[in-house]
């Protein structure tokens, strides 16, 4: 099994930053703050669903006949993955 | 089962839709003259003495038609990206529970239980009701509303598949767009 990146604080809900990168080969370790990338800031279902989007070359009618679902339900979920991805990135301009 | 009843517009393809819309459609119209029913509104059902194929045929195209001119426009202003397809999809689709109330007009029977009941609108205390009458009154309640809720249900389903419906003011002006296609089809009714 492979674990989920976990994005939210079980604890607040927050999101969540990278504060230890680490190199397996070596042993040696990154200490810090980072944010989390904008891909990685989406939910697990929101990050397959935008990479199935990539593999199919981003035609949405192909995406609904491989998810057995209508075309206007898939573009609705695109549209609110944009929405969110916007409003991640506005959240992470205020911060800076 | 839930999906393919209540909200169909989420999982089938516009063409699916679309061919099964047209032919229930078709077929609406056809056992509406041979069960003399009037769909005449886009939430009306009245049962008929004799209702012509060409009558049905109008009354079912009036019915589309109002639909698709009130919530098409909505959709487009609600979400740009609303397509007339699918907007034209819900307007075939969701009069399919109102052809539940066919069965009730088979021979006559519900214009018949209709009509000393409406005859004794003027002088409700002398209406003498029958048990067939009341068997009557009770299936056709419980159908109307459950035809009613069904409907609502689907148009909505519908119309928020199309255009992604969130915010409550859109909701607002969903309820609103329900009653000016009902008016918009009793209007298309009396001119045409």
């Amino acid at each position: 099994m492979i674990p989920k990146l976990p994005i939210q604080c079980p604890s607040c809900s927050d999101t969540l930053q990278v504060a230890q990168l680490h190199c397996d080969a070596c042993g040696t370790s990154v200490n810090g703050n980072f944010s989390l990338p904008l891909f990685l800031q989406l939910s697990q279902e929101e990050q397959d669903f935008v990479m199935q989007f990539l593999m199919n070359s981003g035609s949405l009618k192909e995406m609904a006949k491989q998810m057995n679902n209508s075309y206007p339900t898939i573009r609705n979920k695109l549209d609110d993955i944009i929405e969110k991805t916007k409003r991640l990135k506005d959240n992470e301009n205020t911060a800076l | 089962m839930k999906t393919l009843l209540f909200n169909p517009f989420k999982k089938y393809s516009e063409r699916q839709l679309l061919v099964f819309g047209l032919i229930t459609t078709l077929a609406g119209v056809v056992f509406a003259t041979l069960t003399n029913i009037h769909f005449d509104g886009v939430l009306d059902t009245h049962f008929g003495k004799q209702v012509a194929l060409k009558t049905a045929a109008l009354q079912s195209l009036i019915n589309i038609v109002s639909i698709v001119v009130v919530f098409y426009p909505l959709g487009k202003w609600i979400n740009p990206k609303t397509r007339l397809i699918d907007i034209f999809n819900i307007s075939l689709i969701v009069k399919i529970p109102a052809y539940l109330m066919m069965p009730l007009n088979i021979n006559n029977w519900a214009y018949s239980q209709t009509e000393p009941l409406l005859g004794a609108m003027a002088n409700p205390f002398n209406l003498q009701l029958t048990q067939e009458m009341i068997l009557f009154l009770i299936i056709s309640s419980f159908l109307a509303i459950l035809v009613f809720v069904w409907l609502i249900i689907l148009l909505y389903n519908g119309f928020k598949v199309a255009t992604n419906l969130k915010e409550t003011k859109h909701i607002i002006m969903f309820i609103l767009a329900i009653i000016v296609a009902e008016i918009v089809s009793k209007v298309l009714l009396i001119i045409l």
